[in-house]
Formats: C-alpha cells, structure tokens, sequence
C-alpha cells in the first residue's frame, strides 16, 4: 500500500532541490518497506522461533501483550528490525528538515480570504513540550521569530512521508473521513461555527471549510510555525479558514461560540490531564444542541494482544507517550464525565488506518479496523 | 542575505532508546540507514544527469521528475532496500522455508565424518 503520486504542491511546502527530493523519495520508500515487508515480518518471527523459546522456558505460550514482547525483545531479528525501523522514521525527518529550515521568514499573504491571530502569552501545556512527538526534532511548538514556518513545513512533508501518501496528495485523508461520517449520520445538520481543535498545519480543518463553504471554519494550534504554514497553505488552496493560536485546553472564544466542534488524530497526544480539559472546554464552547465529533485511535481490542503489542511500540520507540494509555481509554465514558448527554461511538475503516495502526496487511482482523469516530452531542 | 533565523534541531527530544546490549550495533544501523539514504540520493543524481545529459547542475535541481520517471526510480529504490537490508530478509526467508540454517561446524563434522 502505497501511493507515488507526489503531494499537492503549495506556496508554503519546501521540497528543496535535486538531492532534497532525492533524501525524501528516499525516506519514503524506506518507510514503505518497513511497514510493508519487515512489520508484518514480525508475526513470523514469533510463531517461527520466539513463541518458542517463551515455551522452552515457561512452559506455555506468551498470552498478554506485554509477554508477548518479552518474547519478542529476546529475538535477534526484531531488535534489529526495530532499530532499522527507528533510523527510518529518523531519515524521514533528517530528509526534510533543511529544506524547511531554508525558508527563511515567509511574507504572509496580502489579501487573505482567512486570517491568522498569533498571540505569544499562549503556553503549551507541558505534555508537549516534554517530547517531540514522532521524533520530529524541535516538536510542533519550535518557533524561531515572525515568518517562521519550518515547523509547518517539516511536518507537512512528514506526514505524507510518513503515511506513505495514503493521507492523500493533500494530507487530507482522516478530515475526509470525519466529514463523511458527519454527513452520515447527520445529513440535515449545517454547522456555521465549526472549530477544529489541535488543528496543526489545517490537514483536517480545510475538508471542513470545502463541505461547509457558508460555515466560518476556525482553527487552533499552540504551534506559531505551525499555524502560520496552516494560514499560507489554506490560502494557497483558495479556502478562507481563521487560525488562532490558542490552547485547546483553554481558549479566547465564549461559551458556546460554535455549533460544531472537532479534531482528528489530536487526543492520543494529549495527556489523561489534558485529554479530559479538552473534552471539558469542548463542551463549554458548544452552544445548546451542539456537536463534538473527534476522530483518533480506536481502544485496543482485548482479543487480539498481538495487535495491541505491535501498537504499543509506538509509546516504546516512536515519542509518541500517551498513545499506550489512550487507547485503553473509555473515551465514551469520558465523554460523559465532560457533561456530553448523548455519546455514539463509530469505526471509520480506511486504507490509511490500516497503516497508521501498524497492522498486518493481511490479517484479515485488521481490514475491519478503523480510526475511532467519536461524537457526542451537548443538551439543547 | 544572512538567514536570520537560528538552526532547526536535528536531534528529537525524548530519550532514543536502545534496542541492542551493545550500543554499537545502534549506531551502526543508524549509519546504515543514512549511508542507503545518500547511495539512493546520488543514483537519483546519475539518473537525472543521464536524462538531462550535457546540462548544468541549476538544470538538475529544477529538474522534477515525471510520474513514469517517478515509478521507474520508486521500484528501483525499493531493490536498493532489499539489498542493503538483505540481512533482515535473509533471516526471514530461512523462517518461511521453514528451515534455518543448521551449526556451520556441525555440518563440517558431519562432512568429515562422512555422515553426508
């Protein structure tokens, strides 16, 4: 699985020159690799030789996720795979890095049909600034001064990288998907104030804006580069989006200000603080009747420890901390406890789940797989 | 015009963990990995040069390939990976054959012996 068709270019994205695209071509195909020919190697590994030596030694086979990495941390093979696997993941941003730091500061559109509100008081909670998710140096908060877009642009390139394109040329994939499933199960429903929280560079917040062109489409980040990337991007693309930097924990907007309010692939980077703060503000800035929808990874499902201990290698060797915890979530329940009456929980299958979610291209689990849609609803 | 703005980290922060006893070995993949990644860069090179032959170097870093160009260099990027890494298919092969290879002195032995 993956797509050569190259990202949609725009005013805000570095590919450098020749060899710049060469390292990132590069990186891409690597990456491919691992998720495609050695991860999946990784079942053989265990049902040929370290299931075994667990049995030799215990007397049974691994059970649990966290034996069955026991298991598989004394195997050769894997440890190799995983720091072949952790250089990969590095060569991807070692690839786009010096384009994006060869910018320099960006001239901000002059007419633009969306707006940027920059407001440097805005502190990031701890928990990202603690650990540069993905092992993407400088994380999402590093911000070198006015015209700074280098964060943006580094995780812009990255995540199609990464995804081996399957975000589509647009990065685009899981906004698609929440729409959709808006659309789905509440077709009657015309949001006007729609605010995406954790927005980043406004991969999901711009379907937003397309679906519902007559909504004012809000869009909010801690990241100063990584909205200013968002701002040049949306306007490069033709769609009028308001980013603010603000904490989603706490924003500058009234209480119910919006009438729908999402986030795609954002809470499994919080933190069970954080997590239930956001929930909470969400609820506070919906007005009566109002729709929460966020879409993340789904809980582990406790048939199936193998998958739960491929996926909890990304909280063992990818930065990603709160991944592990999240996903053991009763996201339903919390919901709840953030004042939500009404709580529908959904499964979003997709091609690009499948590989953001390490699973096995053919286990035939995994196709039924999905990201987690979870919507809610506050009292009218 | 001076950049005037400072170097981007190059370095993650979260602490890299190590999946060998002997830390050398993780050095030694991750110098692996970036010496495939500059062989695939400059095979990239060659191949624009032989396409664009007799240009400059400003033609090369203009030069942005087409999308049959693109599979071309994808499957051969994907052979180069396969070669480099081959240590890590090797060892899965033998898995999929079902048969590992057996103690090296032992087959000597039993060689000598005349067992085989």
């Amino acid at each position: 699985m993956k797509r050569i068709e190259e990202q949609e270019a725009h005013a805000a994205l570095a590919f450098g020159d020749h060899d710049d695209r060469a390292r990132a071509d590069f990186a891409f195909t690597l990456r491919h690799h691992v998720t495609q020919h050695w991860m999946p190697g990784t079942r053989l590994v265990f049902d040929a030789r370290a299931r075994h030596a667990f049995r030799a030694a215990r007397g049974r086979d691994p059970q649990s996720p966290d034996e069955i990495r026991q298991a598989m941390d004394a195997d050769p093979w894997y440890r190799f795979y995983l720091s072949a696997r952790r250089a990969s993941q590095e060569a991807i941003w070692a690839a786009v890095v010096p384009p994006a730091e060869r910018l320099g500061p960006m001239p901000m559109p002059q007419r633009p049909r969306g707006s940027l509100k920059l407001d440097p008081s805005v502190r990031a909670p701890a928990y990202m600034a603690a650990i540069d998710i993905h092992c993407m140096p400088g994380g999402y908060l590093l911000d070198r001064g006015e015209g700074d877009t280098a964060a943006g642009a580094v995780y812009d390139r990255g995540v199609y990288l990464y995804m081996s394109g399957l975000m589509g040329p647009r990065n685009d994939a899981v906004g698609r998907l929440a729409v959709a499933h808006l659309q789905a199960r509440l077709p009657h429903f015309r949001p006007t104030r729609i605010l995406d929280v954790g927005c980043g560079v406004g991969h999901a917040t711009l379907p937003w804006a397309e679906a519902f062109p007559e909504a004012q489409v809000t869009g909010i980040d801690v990241g100063a580069a990584l909205l200013r990337h968002a701002h040049l991007r949306a306007e490069a693309f033709g769609l009028g989006v308001e980013f603010v930097q603000a904490d989603a924990e706490a924003t500058p907007f009234p209480d119910g200000a919006f009438d729908l309010v999402t986030s795609a692939i954002v809470l499994h980077e919080t933190s069970i603080r954080g997590l239930r703060r956001i929930l909470g503000e969400c609820h506070r800035l919906l007005a009566p009747g109002g729709v929460m929808l966020h879409v993340d990874q789904p809980p582990f499902d406790p048939d199936d420890p193998w998958a739960t201990f491929l996926q909890e290698n990304e909280t063992h060797y990818n930065n990603e901390p709160f991944w592990r915890r999240f996903r053991h979530l009763d996201l339903a329940a919390e919901a709840r406890a953030a004042g939500f009456g009404r709580v529908e929980l959904g499964t979003l299958a997709a091609e690009v789940v499948r590989q953001s979610q390490n699973n096995a291209p053919d286990d035939p689990r995994a196709r039924s797989r999905g990201f987690l849609a979870l919507l809610a609803f506050r009292d009218g | 015009m001076a950049d005037p703005f400072p170097p981007m980290p190059r370095r993650a922060k979260g602490a890299r963990p190590r999946f060998h006893d002997e830390p050398a070995i993780d050095r030694l993949v991750r110098i692996c990995v970036g010496l495939a990644s500059e062989v695939s860069v400059l095979a990239d090179r060659l191949a624009t040069l032989e396409l664009l032959s007799g240009v400059g170097p400003d033609a090369v870093d203009r030069f942005v390939p087409d999308a049959a160009e693109r599979a071309r260099r994808e499957a051969r990027r994907e052979a180069l990976v396969a070669r480099v890494f081959a240590a890590l298919d090797d060892e899965l092969d033998g898995l999929r054959r079902g048969a590992e290879d057996g103690d090296y002195w032992a087959t000597v032995r039993r060689i000598e012996e005349g067992e085989v």
